[in-house]
């Protein structure tokens, strides 16, 4: 027995030495998640105007054509709570900061990660990858996130080895001022109006989705607090849709929207809230799928208008 | 808990210490295998533990009665065969009858509708119940004496390595086992180490690869090419094998670790000459049991070859519809008694060998033998994999279409099918071997080097745990 559980300790150590080494090289790697933090870190003293949110401002916000001293800092299927998390750790330390942009719509008060499913593991993968990069814990912050190896679905070993050959935006999937590189127009497939088709939208809620309603409350109400005080304009954008998902977006989603909006305006009646969801501007070649436009049409289309609001109250 | 757990990975050597260190009279060890199974067991659902504890609480009791009035044996022995299938029959096909029975009923013109109920599946309960039978069977057969220990017959009916997906055994191998006082051997529980890890590559790398692909080909086969649609075949057929032969082997191995050997549940099944050697070695435990207590009893191949294939149609329908209430597993089921037609009118395919014993390659009949087989049996496979019978058909008319000659490979196709390849040439040097990475007490070769081997266990665990991507459960739970 004694030399079989040495065979077996022996074993264990020299898969653990391999896996901490693997986890270690990891951190070496260049990755949106590290790449988007870093810049902010190095900007901080001339960015005036930040994209924070996910995917839906990631997807489509070409910050080369907002003006100069932008950055788009959104993630995908990044939750409000690292939102005001990157907001507290800079806001103070960024003196020309005029304008932060955040995505607002009509099922994000629903929307985080602390109530959905435990195991999941996308969201273990996000949790994961904030903590390990951004330096974040999520709100039970659970010290095991840490390891890619055990939480992450990202292609890890694709990304360590890839490293070695592949250009920095292959690793990072970004641009340098931030905008996603794989939602183009020409990748988005032949499917692209019924990929991510909201299911919950013209559902009943369910608990988990009360949870969250919850946490974002409070969530928002100190992300408009924050901006309140550092005297930061915050603006927050309903992204378009394609019909194929505004057909599944009811009327009291909509309501409900409104609603968390102008409790948020009864903190900070500075907020502004720019709802595009049935902009009939945005045509079928704008979209990336049903509820993201393309970094390619999309983007061309959308940040212009942005630009024209911010600069609307310079 | 699954085995590709991190649960697993804890509970594990807890057990194992336990079990050898403290608990060390087998009727201790016996409580704790007991213990620690329904502890894995109810990780998934604990309100399903009553389930099992009942079926091993009337096992026990007719196994008793059984021995004390054996006039009555039979009857004894009946009530117990259908209580257990009763709860099987409720849990597992109720609405595929009632559904079924209405559908019949509306084609004759009567309209009725079907009472179904919203019945969640215990997992593993078609193993546990099988195995539960065939204690009171063997008890009232005599080839078994009734057991008077409750914790023996429970720690029997739900020993944790096999409870969910097999090996099905029967109690006249395991329970003597339990019965029985164990030593540790290091050399069983190194081979059940190796075993253990060959079967979660197998698992985690092999078919969670394949999955992923013959998922998506399945999700939207109208619109992909013939020849994917074929590939989408092959790797289902390798993915169903790497899933539930793993699964065997992880059982296997972790049963070694406890002392205990279970029955070898997969004999390299791809590379059978003939369908009949396939059965042979495909789901051995199952088709054991199938032939002891059904095929047997009806009689067998002893009668006319009218009555034997009769006989054999039984037999593999009920195999099929043992896999679940969907009427793609009754087909499959047919699909290979019809195979077998040709093999029993013409008395072929038998073959008791491995495939080219004592040499390294086979020879170009037998390569077009087992090429053959395989064939047979991925056709097989798309149909055991089919939602329903309306997507098979989708399925099989897209495959049989003039793009099954548009040859294309994606990336990931070729991953899968290297991996695929990967199994099937380490299965092929071994496959005279109990399990592959059996290196056996003297190893010849490049292996013979200790660094050779500990290489191997080493790159093989750390490539399984990075390259796994995607946690799925094992395909034969839901049966």
């Amino acid at each position: 027995m004694k030399q079989f559980l040495k065979k077996i300790l022996m074993f264990s150590v020299i898969v653990m030495v391999i896996f901490v080494a693997y986890e270690l090289l990891l951190l070496l790697v260049p990755n949106e998640f590290s790449y988007k933090k870093n810049y902010i870190e190095k900007h901080k003293d001339e960015l005036r105007i930040l994209v924070l949110g996910n995917s839906h401002l990631a997807d489509c916000i070409d910050c080369s054509l907002l003006g100069e001293d932008a950055f788009n800092a959104a993630q995908p299927g990044r939750s409000s709570y690292y939102d005001l998390r990157l907001l507290k750790e800079f806001i103070g330390q960024m003196p020309k900061l005029e304008c932060v942009v955040m995505p607002y719509s009509y099922d994000y008060q629903y929307w985080g990660h602390l109530h959905e499913e435990k195991h999941e593991p996308k969201f273990n993968t996000y949790r994961c990858m904030n903590l390990k990069y951004m330096g974040y814990t999520y709100l039970d912050g659970e010290w095991w996130h840490w390891s890619e190896i055990l939480n992450s679905n990202y292609d890890h070993c694709g990304r360590l080895f890839g490293s070695l050959y592949k250009p920095l935006t292959d690793l990072t999937m970004c641009d340098s001022l931030g905008i996603e590189l794989d939602a183009s127009y020409d990748t988005r497939g032949d499917d692209w109006m019924t990929k991510q088709l909201p299911e919950t939208a013209s559902l009943p809620d369910s608990t988990e989705q009360r949870l969250n309603y919850q946490d974002n409350v409070k969530i928002y109400s100190e992300i408009v607090t924050i901006a309140r005080d550092h005297k930061i304009r915050l603006i927050f954008l309903a992204m378009p849709i394609y019909k194929t998902a505004r057909e599944r977006v009811n009327q009291q989603r909509l309501d409900e929207m409104n609603e968390f909006i102008a409790m948020l305006r009864r903190i900070n009646p500075d907020i502004e809230f720019y709802n595009f969801i049935d902009d009939s501007r945005f045509v079928e070649q704008d979209y990336y799928n049903s509820i993201h436009l393309n970094n390619t049409y999309g983007a061309r289309k959308f940040t212009p208008l942005l630009r024209e609001i911010i600069e609307r109250k310079r | 808990m699954v085995f590709n757990s991190i649960q697993f990975l804890v509970f594990l050597p807890i057990v194992f210490l336990l079990y050898w260190l403290v608990f060390k009279p087998v009727k201790w060890q016996n409580a704790l295998i007991v213990v620690a199974s329904y502890v894995f067991y109810g990780w998934w659902d604990w309100r399903f533990l009553t389930l099992i504890a009942f079926t091993s609480i009337c096992t026990y009791a007719s196994g008793v009665m059984i021995e004390r009035h054996r006039e009555q044996g039979k009857l004894i022995s009946a009530v117990n065969i259908v209580v257990n299938l009763l709860i099987l029959g409720f849990f597992k096909y109720f609405n595929f009858f009632t559904e079924s029975f209405a559908d019949a009923m509306s084609s004759l013109g009567w309209h009725c509708d079907a009472p179904t109920l919203n019945i969640v599946l215990p997992v593993g309960i078609s193993f546990y119940t099988f195995q539960a039978l065939s204690y009171s069977i063997d008890v009232y057969r005599k080839k078994l004496d009734a057991s008077h220990s409750l914790i023996d017959v429970m720690a029997f009916i739900s020993f944790f390595p096999q409870l969910v997906a097999g090996p099905i055994e029967r109690a006249t191998k395991l329970l003597p086992q339990i019965q029985q006082p164990r030593t540790f051997s290091p050399k069983e529980a190194t081979d059940g180490m190796r075993q253990m890890l060959w079967g979660l590559f197998k698992k985690m790398i092999v078919a969670d690869t394949c999955g992923m692909i013959v998922d998506r080909l399945w999700e939207d086969a109208a619109s992909q090419t013939g020849f994917a649609l074929m590939l989408g075949g092959v790797l289902f057929a390798f993915q169903i094998y790497a899933d539930f032969s793993g699964y065997s082997d992880i059982a296997i191995g972790c049963a070694r670790l406890f002392g205990i050997d279970l029955t070898t549940n997969f004999k390299v099944p791809y590379f059978s000459r003939s369908m009949r050697e396939f059965w042979r070695r495909w789901h051995i435990t199952l088709m054991n049991w199938f032939t002891e207590y059904v095929y047997f009893p009806l009689g067998g191949s002893r009668g006319s070859k009218g009555k034997t294939l009769l006989n054999t149609f039984i037999l593999f329908a009920l195999s099929g519809l043992w896999h679940g209430a969907n009427w793609n597993y009754v087909v499959w089921g047919l699909y290979n008694a019809v195979l077998f037609v040709p093999l029993i009118v013409f008395n072929s395919g038998r073959y008791r060998d491995t495939v080219a014993s004592g040499r390294m390659l086979p020879s170009l009949k037998e390569v077009g033998l087992i090429l053959m087989t395989f064939v047979m049996t991925v056709l097989g496979m798309i149909i055991f994999r089919a939602p329903s019978m309306a997507e098979l058909g989708v399925y099989l008319s897209t495959m049989f279409s003039s793009s099954l000659l548009k040859v294309g490979f994606g990336y990931e196709i070729k991953v899968a099918l290297v991996y695929s390849a990967v199994m099937l040439i380490v299965e092929w040097i071994y496959r005279e071997k109990r399990f592959a990475l059996d290196f056996g007490d003297s190893p010849t070769g490049i292996v013979r080097h200790r660094w050779v081997r500990w290489t191997i266990y080493v790159v093989l665990f750390v490539f399984t745990v990075l390259m796994s991507g995607l946690h799925s459960n094992f395909i034969y739970f839901q049966f």
